[in-house]
């Protein structure tokens, strides 16, 4: 009977770290996953240029004299 | 009973160091892998978008080269005053009116680097657009009613940006009209040193 016991306590022992060590190895693969990989300074070659022109600028300018 | 325990456990033990050994390596791997695919893939599309971005302002850019030197003339980089002063004589010449003074404010002597022109605007009702600068000028000028008129409807329409703080109109002792314009001329202040 003692015996019985003892193997009952290292199996439930035994479940618990099995279930730690998926959520550990889980948790490890979520974070390579999430890691940001990109070489330094590429981020800001990045940022989109804003294209708008206001060209009506330049019409307002023609209409103006220099004299 | 103790035989099919000692599997059980041996089992267990065999998945804990398979699960921690070879397991965890090898998903953290493809995992790593798999997210460098997907953050490369979406910095190619961000490159992509710039890249058009880019395109399209070079398009702008070519097409509307000609009309960068108007937005010299009107914000030029240094204070050009000199070419400001060549506007106002015409001004007056073109109405009729007859420049009697000119005066301005702190301008280089000699050189083309304007050092010491960001003396601010005394008038305080006037604002000047933001990170740009001023030299402020005074122009007294004769002539009659229309001519005077004339010069400073020419003088505010100047494509040269610049504002009038000041207007008065009285007769000198010669019975002349004559008028004294305050004004402000702004520039970027960007010229390369």
């Amino acid at each position: 009977m003692k015996k019985t016991r003892w193997d009952k306590g290292l199996i439930s022992m035994l479940i618990s770290t099995l279930i730690t060590a998926v959520i550990w190895v889980g948790v490890e693969v979520y974070r390579a996953y999430f890691k940001v990989n990109l070489p330094e300074g590429v981020e800001k070659h990045l940022i989109r240029v804003d294209t708008s022109l206001d060209v009506q600028v330049f019409d307002k300018l023609k209409e103006r004299g220099i004299e | 009973m103790f035989g099919a325990s000692l599997w059980v456990i041996m089992t267990l033990l065999l998945m804990i160091v398979m699960v921690v050994t070879a397991l965890k390596p090898t998903l953290t791997t493809i995992a790593d892998l798999w997210g460098q695919i997907e953050q490369r893939r979406d910095t190619i599309k961000k490159l992509d978008l710039k890249i058009t971005d880019m395109q399209t302002v070079s398009g702008i850019l070519s097409k509307q080269q000609g009309n960068f030197e108007l937005l010299n003339e009107a914000l030029p980089g240094g204070p050009e005053w000199e070419t400001l002063a060549g506007y106002l004589e015409d001004s007056a010449s073109n109405s009729g009116a007859k420049i009697i003074s000119m005066s301005w404010g702190v301008i280089p002597v000699s050189g083309n680097i304007p050092v010491k022109t960001d003396e601010p605007v005394k008038n305080n009702a006037t604002s000047i657009p933001e990170g740009t600068k001023a030299i402020t000028f005074k122009i007294v000028c004769g002539g009659e009613y229309p001519q005077i008129r004339e010069m400073a409807r020419r003088i505010e329409n100047l494509r040269r940006l610049s504002i009038i703080t000041g207007f008065s109109i009285g007769r000198n002792q010669e019975g002349l009209l004559t008028t004294t314009i305050d004004g402000v001329a702004v520039y970027s202040g960007e010229v390369a040193p």
